[in-house]
């Protein structure tokens, strides 16, 4: 395993079985997996195709059945290397009864931060999930969206070097999503190296460098993303707005040149960024909010070299 | 240490938070103010704050035990089952860190409650003592005999052995018993019978005990010798005659004439002085001749002791409610440990359970030995405990059983307590060591080993 290597798997199987221990399914069948230092690694695949139980194995939560697997190059159920693990996982399972700086104060303390160090990080945290102004707020009372920021700002607490996050936008409203996948690629530029589990394709699409898509708890697929996407016998052109004279032009020497008529559209916003300039107009108007408030940029220590 | 201080710190705030913590309060506030006011007791003012001590005391244990099982059981499985425990174990936290953080966090919530209830249990206690308008005299026996703190000492013991081997074997020559009755029997039943014949006086008749004197017994401010005799039924005839109580050094310093005595349990002033320079305590029970007596029958476990006032009230009842915590934290340790194995209501069932056999095979084992002379005023029999193949089979269950069992069962702090008996200071230590540390730390081990094996991420099923 080089040093550039985070996570190594290699033949990995999980049976789950009953309680007179045998088995009954086969979650995970085979495994094999690479994730490299600094880069966002997709683990895609349909509800039950195992790519929670494979987090959950390098996390040291599940026990695997066959096979090798390292974890910054340590075995997962070594406590050190928790150290440097953030993790979020699928629902944000967080105490009703903490207030979201009472959380974030609880897992510091699990990671023997510093009180210093800790309300530091608490309070950049809280302001950089939009929570600021229901930090004291019990996380009972929290709607999904608001307690998957809390999930999320929990797994940051130590300025991790691996990210492991399972769907980490469910829940959120689209300016949460695009602010979880900023922070996401925030993160990377800093050398950090994420594992992202989801099922939602653009999330994926939008963030990371390597997919591996899993159905029935094998690999089907392996890639950069830009490679296995990569339509190899067509080409885009994309330009300014044309007069229809100079149209007409440009398209009859295309024909001439190559043979065929090219496909003419005109590029669309995609409808999260018109959501977000919407809902940017309207924050610049209002003067109360209860819920979570759209933020701006990373919490300061994330972003400390 | 931080880490663990974070779970329990934790497992504070889920418990002060929940409605349980808030109801258990107003439960024990209930039986703390409301019992001492509606007990009436035996009609004398002693036995009423005595019943005051037993019952709200007793039912602070119950109540806070009871809490403890199911807190206890739920605390881990609960974490396991909301799968909240995900968030934790992918934390730098060793898996036995979470057991200790849950034990502790369970024992901050019991002080805490346990601190309340005694407290406001004495402060009713001598309230009600106060205020009860009873004569002086009355509150000074009160203070004597169960405010008090005093060192319980048993008679020195002959050995009976002998005597029982020879009227064994005048039984056997005699025919008593049938050739299928095994020697051991016989020489069990004549065991009982010389235990009986020792524990009564014939009219014209006296019998003496001695008592060695402790270093601790001297310069006691107030020592009391206690009988507990009756009068033979089958005669109409109380018991007259009279005590003598001496030392090795002045046999006679003080004599007590009794009159027309049917049963019950008195008790005898000693004179502090006499104890100084002797070595042990001789007390002398001389019966009347038979036209102005009967035969005095003494009780065969308690028939005569001495009391020695060592210490406080305060103090005693401090001792009393720290074992009584320490039980209370072995119980939450076996939850605990329960709970890091199996899911919630599983755990709580297994655990009443484990109690339930465990206090069974107690009871057994304590009543089987009484049975075969294991407690018969404390004299050597060891072969009457050899009997047949039955009993050696019943024994071997239960006795072995209870081996695991008995060092913690064995602190009954609240029976002292209102007997005016001392709990004393290393018996105190001993709890502390065997409820607080010894079983604890095995139960903790097992838990800790449990959880580090246990898958926490399973499918629920």
């Amino acid at each position: 395993m080089s040093e550039q290597t985070v996570v190594e798997v290699k033949g990995l199987v999980k049976v789950f079985k009953d309680f007179w221990q045998r088995p009954k399914v086969k979650a995970v069948d085979n495994l094999d997996l690479s994730v490299q230092r600094g880069e966002i690694f997709g683990l895609l695949g349909p509800n039950g195709s195992g790519k929670s139980t494979t987090i959950k194995i390098l996390l040291g939560l599940l026990n695997a059945t066959e096979g090798d697997v390292k974890i910054l190059g340590h075995n997962p159920h070594d406590v050190k290397v928790k150290e440097k693990i953030g993790y979020l996982p699928e629902e944000s399972y967080l105490y009703g009864y903490l207030t979201p700086r009472e959380t974030l104060n609880f897992y510091g303390r699990l990671f023997g931060l510093e009180s210093g160090v800790r309300k530091e990080r608490i309070s950049q945290l809280i302001e950089m999930v939009g929570l600021s102004h229901a930090a004291d707020r019990a996380v009972g009372e929290f709607s999904k969206g608001m307690a998957r920021r809390v999930g999320l700002a929990q797994a940051l607490i130590n300025d991790p070097e691996l990210i492991i996050l399972d769907e980490p936008t469910s829940g959120l409203d689209p300016i949460g999503c695009r602010q979880v996948k900023d922070l996401m690629l925030a993160l990377v530029r800093r050398g950090k190296s994420i594992i992202l589990s989801s099922h939602l394709l653009a999330d994926v699409e939008d963030v990371c460098d390597h997919v591996t898509i899993l159905y029935n708890g094998k690999k089907q697929a392996y890639g950069r993303i830009n490679e296995l996407l990569e339509d190899s016998d067509r080409i885009r052109l994309t330009m300014p707005e044309l007069s229809p004279e100079k149209m007409k032009t440009l398209l009859s020497e295309i024909k001439k040149k190559t043979g065929s008529t090219p496909e003419v559209d005109r590029p669309s916003m995609n409808l999260e960024r018109f959501f977000l300039e919407v809902v940017d107009k309207a924050n610049e108007s209002a003067v109360h909010q209860t819920g979570a408030v759209k933020t701006e940029g990373v919490a300061e220590y994330l972003n400390r070299q | 240490m931080k880490k663990v201080l974070a779970i329990a710190g934790l497992s504070v705030k889920s418990a002060v938070r929940s409605s349980l913590f808030l109801t258990l309060m107003v439960i024990l506030l209930i039986v703390t103010i409301g019992l001492p006011l509606s007990v009436k007791g035996d009609g004398t003012l002693n036995g009423r704050i005595a019943l005051i001590l037993y019952y709200s005391l007793g039912l602070t244990k119950i109540i806070l035990g009871i809490a403890t099982v199911w807190v206890s059981c739920w605390a881990i499985a609960w974490e396991v089952e909301g799968k909240y425990i995900q968030t934790i174990a992918v934390k730098p936290v060793r898996r036995a860190y979470i057991w200790i953080g849950k034990w502790l966090g369970i024992l901050f919530v019991n002080a805490v409650l346990i601190a309340v209830s005694a407290g406001i249990t004495y402060v009713m206690t001598v309230g009600v003592l106060s205020m009860s308008g009873a004569d002086q005299k009355d509150i000074e026996i009160v203070k004597d005999e169960v405010l008090a703190c005093r060192i319980r000492a048993e008679p020195n013991r002959e050995d009976i052995s002998k005597e029982a081997h020879d009227l064994a074997d005048r039984l056997k020559e005699r025919g008593e018993f049938s050739e299928e009755v095994p020697d051991d029997e016989i020489y069990l039943n004549a065991y009982r019978r010389v235990v009986a014949s020792k524990a009564t006086v014939s009219p014209g008749q006296s019998k003496e005990w001695h008592f060695d004197i402790r270093k601790e017994f001297k310069g006691s401010s107030k020592v009391t010798v206690r009988y507990n005799l009756s009068a033979r039924a089958r005669q109409r005839n109380p018991v007259s005659g009279k005590w003598v109580i001496g030392t090795d050094v002045n046999p006679e310093a003080y004599v007590s004439k009794i009159n027309n005595y049917l049963f019950g349990r008195h008790i005898l002033n000693v004179p502090v002085d006499i104890l100084d320079d002797a070595e042990q305590l001789i007390v002398t029970f001389v019966n009347s001749d038979r036209d102005k007596s009967n035969v005095a029958i003494f009780d065969v476990k308690n028939e005569v002791e001495m009391l020695v006032v060592s210490g406080g009230f305060a103090g005693n009842y401090f001792r009393t409610v720290l074992i009584l915590f320490c039980q209370l934290a072995m119980l939450a340790a076996l939850g605990v440990t329960a709970g890091s194995l199996l899911t919630f209501p599983v755990a709580s069932f297994a655990v009443i359970s484990l109690l339930m056999i465990s206090l069974l095979s107690h009871y057994f084992s304590v009543t089987y030995g009484e049975d075969a002379g294991h407690q018969h005023q404390g004299h050597d029999c060891e072969s009457a405990q050899k009997t047949s193949a039955h009993r050696l089979t019943m024994e071997q269950v239960v006795v072995r059983a209870n081996v695991v069992v008995a060092p913690a069962m064995r602190f009954q702090p609240i029976d002292a307590l209102t007997d005016g008996l001392v709990v004393s200071r290393e018996e105190t230590f001993e709890a502390i060591l065997v409820l607080l540390l010894l079983y604890p730390g095995i139960f903790g081990l097992f838990g800790a080993w449990f959880l580090s094996r246990r898958e926490l991420a399973l499918p629920v099923s």
